[in-house]
């Protein structure tokens, strides 16, 4: 939002020596952030006013006059013009060398420079209106045409940007940080906080009376008064549509509205003025002479000002004559109802509508005015009244054959009730953390308009209306208030005082803050971030649904449409993605999927609706020319061993995308926590990929359950450790899970079993593995006889029981 | 006798020292050492010689043998069986051998730094749902259907009625109904916007959101707070300022500016010429959400702020573009 300063001046005094700048950051230190401070007379830098005071004809050019010309300077300025309307003695707009003109009104600026044309030496250039930006108030009939400033009231040498009293600064303010501010989105309303923040008194609101006429018998009908809790209206005739006046237009025009016509000017100058936004229809295009206020019929159609057709439904409100709809109430008039040249009679509207409605319907049909963004904020339903009776008087003093010809109609259902707030001093200097004296909290608190009571400890806050609908109404409401003014910056740090206690790390932060080293640092992984959703793409690739997906209703790209139900998509694409640069890729993601699973954490108060499951997945894939199987099993193995997890691989029977044969399930406690394997080579074609892809994925969430902390000492052997080797020829039937378990259950006195080499006879076939067998005594030095009864165990366990051939060693 | 061990000495060594390689070692080790070498000749003569004349000729003759011995150790030590043949290995200005590494993503190292900062201070870590429903993101939050605060986080909606959490703040309330009061706790967690991508915009970004609730929580507080923590993360001192801002679950709330480390405050384009960066949006907790916590507001209060951890990581690291985060380009992962 704008705000001028010109403006802001008709109700606050502000010092003459007060920096504009230093006033925006008063104002973003105290009530709302000013994003840029605009000083609207920097473009006219070196434009001033001249008087052509002698007109010669260019003697080398039959289009060119030489002038000279008073610009206030001892001597006078000559200046070649070809403007077709130079006249001895107007006044006109002069460029100095210097200054920054636009040529012909298009293209860039281009800085001005003393110069000769053909022959003749020219200081600086009259200018037409579009060369200097200035379209808007003067115009201009050919491209040849000067600015004419007429020939009085202004003094050669002035700045044009003073003499044309555009010489305003703007305050850019950000929306957001007026969200909860209805009574700031106007200049009144700002320059009641600016006398607050500046303690300078704020000039008293006029307050005009209509009278009321007669000859119009309109009348207004609320039908839903929750929706419409207040409505005003007054019909004025003998309406003549023009220009607004010069001050009106520059007002509009510093904040960067266009001004229409008068009618439309004055409306919109109270919307900015008062924040009160007002509706004036033409009278002669209300049907029954009957204004109804009523919710709109299923379907129902309008036309709105900038000619754009809406369907309405009964949640959307519209003002309606007793034909037709003939506005969206609180968004925007309708085209049916328009204010056009021949309009003589006027039905001003300014009333007070539902927030939250309005706000509905303003998001529903994708029309955010300047309207409906004021009363999505709860207006004060006192102001109506203010607005229409400046409004009218505005009219009429810029029709003078303006009449008011109604009563002034005012069907007023809201809330009259003051907001009262009571609080103790001791808790407001607590909640603030520094001694204020009392009298300052009243000043402050007075300066803002409310109303203080002191008894005893107690202070009694009554809220003016403008702050009550919404945005004050509980204690610490009024603590903001009384910070804010007195200044944050004013309020000493001080560290809280906290009772002791330890802090206890989730043991789920600990898992991860240790997978995540393991990770990059063991495994030499890189650790990759993807969004929460994947590519259609992708997920088909792994032969996924996204039937099994969460899908999002907005999104601004295709591959947003799906959240994410594995991770692998995602890697895939980066595998994909990176090729361009590395032929072998090794990286890791640890994070959530979503499933149409119900998990265990709540979704709303007190029910027992549940969100989605959405467990944090652990993954990390190996491109490479080799099959990484035992590589990344390894990997599993030592994570799990790391986080002291109890685990069990298992043969899968089938899989969407990995290929059986290459893969494991890992599981603890007979709960299945992921995979390890390698991916189905007919994916790998799909992608166009040469390489193998190994690749592991843990459900995190439920793998921390089995996490322990148990790890203890197991005393050194104090007699000889007897180690045996074995190598067997293997049969790819034999679990060596079962196989090493068998062979520790066998005698206490074999204590682990460790693989160390495994070799594949290509000439064969027979596939061996070789391993050590630890054996030792807690008690006593194992005899040879008592090793050679164990080792025999051994040799047939795996002979008998699961048919194996040992080899000779 | 003496004279001829003499001259073998010298020769000997003389020798020694031009070897090039272990091969002509070898050799030379047999030409004196050797069962035929000279010294071993020589010495073997040395029954030949007057016994009185045999201690000293004998010390000698063990002398050089052992000199000559401890000259082949030194020059076999030169000469390892690794750098066989290989004059350029002995240039140690050469790399070592690379060890394979990896990498943690730039966000996942910020955000542990945060984290170890704020359990030193006696925070709980914890991070919630990504998949949040409406009323934990918005109405335990003290912003009701249709409340204008709504507009302000463009939200993606979910199919089930749900949606993708638009900041960290719904665990404010989540936490205080899971652990109560004194509570101090961050949750840094993944956010969304349903917002047009551009190099400082991305649909997907992280935040750290921190919560204290206690008895007597104040204003004075949440600054002292504050600053501590922008001291422990930027490692100096730094100006700020605070000014009020609306969130609608914190009353008051402020937004923290911090001077700005581009420019020190003179204004740089960074800070958009006015010296301050936004960077902490913070305040004491709306009594509506801690009713919504289940907690009382008339015996407790706390403070809440919302760091973004995603502009951290750009601002310590210098990265440009947001959208690199999400990437996935090993390029730029490899760099951390």
């Amino acid at each position: 939002m704008n705000i001028s300063l010109n403006w802001l001046k008709q109700y606050v005094e502000i010092p003459e020596d007060l920096d504009p700048k230093e006033l925006g950051l008063k104002m973003t230190m105290a009530t709302v952030e000013v994003e840029e401070v605009k000083s609207l007379g920097s473009d006219y830098d070196k434009i001033v006013v001249g008087q052509v005071k002698e007109i010669v004809k260019h003697p080398d050019a039959d289009k060119l006059q030489v002038c000279q010309v008073d610009i206030g300077a001892k001597e006078r300025a000559t200046i070649v013009c070809g403007g077709i309307n130079l006249e001895k003695d107007m006044y006109c707009i002069v460029a100095l060398p210097g200054s920054k003109v636009r040529w012909h009104g298009k293209g860039d600026l281009v800085e001005l420079e003393e110069t000769k044309i053909r022959g003749v030496k020219s200081f600086g250039m009259i200018c037409a209106a579009s060369e200097v930006g200035l379209g808007h108030m003067f115009e201009q009939g050919s491209e040849a045409e000067i600015v004419d400033l007429g020939k009085g009231e202004f003094k050669a040498g002035d700045g044009i940007a003073k003499a044309l009293k555009i010489d305003d600064i703007v305050y850019d303010i950000d929306n957001k940080s007026l969200t909860h501010r209805p009574d700031l989105w106007s200049h009144f309303g700002m320059a009641r906080e600016v006398s607050a923040i500046l303690r300078k008194p704020l000039k008293p609101l006029e307050i005009y009376e209509i009278r009321s006429g007669s000859g119009s018998k309109l009348k207004v009908d609320i039908k839903d008064s929750e929706l419409c809790p207040r409505y005003q209206a007054v019909v004025i005739s003998g309406i003549k549509i023009g220009k607004s006046p010069e001050w009106l237009k520059n007002y509009l025009q510093s904040i960067g509205v266009k001004a229409i016509n008068n009618i439309v000017d004055i409306t919109n100058y109270i919307l900015f003025d008062l924040g009160q936004p007002l509706h004036a229809f033409d009278a002669n295009n209300i049907d029954g002479n009957k204004i109804i206020v009523r919710r709109a019929e299923k379907d129902e159609k309008i036309k709105t000002l900038d000619d754009i057709e809406h369907k309405l439904n009964t949640d959307n409100l519209v003002i309606a004559d007793s034909k037709k709809a003939i506005a969206i109430a609180g968004v925007m008039g309708g085209a049916n109802s328009e204010i056009g040249d021949s309009t003589d009679t006027i039905i001003l509207e300014s009333a007070n509508f539902h927030a939250a409605s309005i706000r509905k319907t303003a998001n529903q049909l994708g029309m955010r005015t300047e309207a409906s963004m004021r009363f999505e904020k709860s207006l004060d339903p006192e102001l109506t009244a203010l607005a229409l009776a400046k409004a009218a008087q505005l009219v009429k003093q810029v029709c003078p054959d303006a009449k008011v010809i109604s009563k002034v109609i005012d069907i007023d259902k809201s809330k009259k009730e003051s907001v009262i707030i009571k609080l103790t001093y001791s808790w407001l200097l607590k909640r603030i953390g520094t001694e204020i004296p009392l009298k300052n909290i009243i000043e402050i608190l007075e300066a803002l308009q409310f109303e203080i009571k002191v008894k005893d400890e107690d202070i009694i806050v009554t809220v003016p209306s403008w702050r009550a609908t919404k945005d004050i109404s509980i204690p610490e409401d009024i603590i903001e208030e009384v910070a804010r003014i007195y200044g944050y910056d004013l309020i000493p740090d001080e560290l809280p005082k906290i009772r002791l206690s330890q802090t206890d790390i989730q043991p789920i932060k600990k898992a991860e803050y240790k997978v995540k080293s393991i990770m990059s640092e063991h495994f030499a992984l890189n650790e990759v971030y993807n969004y929460s959703w994947q590519a259609e793409e992708y997920l088909k690739a792994i032969n996924g649904d996204v039937k099994d997906c969460i899908a999002l209703l907005n999104y601004l790209s295709p591959e947003q449409q799906y959240l994410r139900i594995s991770l692998l998509p995602n890697l895939l694409k980066n595998v994909v993605d990176n090729l361009r640069w590395y032929d072998e890729i090794d990286i890791f993601e640890l994070g959530r999927i979503f499933t149409k699973q119900s998990g265990k954490k709540v979704a709303d108060n007190d029910s027992d609706k549940m969100l989605p499951y959405q467990p944090r997945i652990l993954s990390w894939l190996r491109y490479n020319k080799k099959d990484l199987f035992y590589e990344m099993k390894g990997e599993v193995e030592y994570l799990l061993d790391k986080l002291e997890i109890n685990y069990e691989w298992k043969k899968i029977a089938k899989h969407d995308y990995y290929d059986i044969s290459r893969t494991l399930a890992l599981y603890s406690q007979d709960e299945l926590l992921g995979y390890c394997g390698v991916l189905q080579s007919s994916i790998l074609k799909k992608l166009k990929l040469k390489n193998i892809i190994t690749t592991a994925e843990l459900n995190f969430t439920e793998m921390i359950k089995y996490m322990s902390d148990s790890k203890e000492y197991v005393q050194l052997p104090k007699y000889p450790v007897v180690v045996k080797d074995f190598s067997v020829i293997l049969n790819n039937d034999i679990d060596w899970q079962d196989l090493s378990k068998d062979i520790l259950s066998l005698n206490k006195e074999i204590r682990s079993i460790d693989l160390f080499d495994k070799y594949l006879n290509e000439k064969t076939g027979e596939f061996s593995v070789a391993f050590h067998i630890r054996i030792y005594s807690e008690e006593k030095t194992l005899t040879t006889k008592e090793i050679e009864v164990i080792t025999s165990k051994i040799m047939n366990l795996l002979e008998k029981k699961y048919k194996l051939t040992i080899k000779k060693q | 006798m003496l004279d001829d061990l003499k001259k073998i000495k010298l020769k000997a060594l003389s020798e020694f020292d031009k070897i090039k390689n272990s091969e002509e070692l070898e050799n030379l080790k047999v030409k004196y050492l050797g069962r035929n070498g000279e010294l071993t000749k020589l010495l073997k003569n040395l029954k030949d010689i007057a016994e009185e004349e045999k201690p000293k000729v004998g010390k000698v003759a063990n002398e050089i043998k052992e000199s000559i011995g401890s000259a082949i150790e030194k020059v076999a030590d030169k000469f390892d069986d690794s750098s066989v043949g290989d004059i350029q290995v002995n240039n140690l200005t050469l790399p070592g051998i690379k060890t394979e590494k990896g990498s943690l993503h730039p966000n996942t190292m910020m955000q542990y730094e945060l984290e170890q900062i704020f359990t030193a201070m006696g925070f709980k870590v914890i991070e919630g749902p990504d998949l949040e429903s409406e009323y934990f993101n918005f109405t335990a939050l003290n912003i009701p259907d249709n409340h204008p605060a709504r507009d302000t986080q463009d939200t993606f909606w979910l199919d089930d009625g749900n949606l993708l959490k638009t900041h960290t703040s719904p665990m404010q309330v989540r936490a205080m109904k899971k652990y109560g009061a004194p509570l101090r706790a961050v949750f840094p967690g993944r956010c969304f916007r349903f917002e047009a991508t551009d190099a400082s915009h991305d649909s997907t970004f992280y935040q750290l959101e921190g919560l204290m609730i206690d008895k007597d929580i104040s204003i004075a507080n949440v600054i002292a707070v504050m600053k501590e923590l922008l001291r422990a993360v930027f490692k100096r001192d730094v100006k700020v300022r605070q000014r009020p801002g609306y969130f609608p679950f914190v009353e008051p709330g402020f937004e923290l500016d911090i001077n700005c480390l581009i420019c020190e405050g003179e204004g740089c384009s960074v800070c958009k010429q006015s010296g301050w960066l936004e960077l902490l949006p913070c305040g004491l907790v709306h009594p509506n959400v801690i009713r919504a916590g289940g907690l009382d507001p008339k015996e407790y209060s706390g403070f809440a702020f919302g760091l973004g951890l995603t502009r951290l990581v750009m601002m310590k690291y210098g990265i440009d573009d947001i959208r690199l985060l999400q990437g996935g380009d090993l390029r730029f992962l490899k760099q951390f």
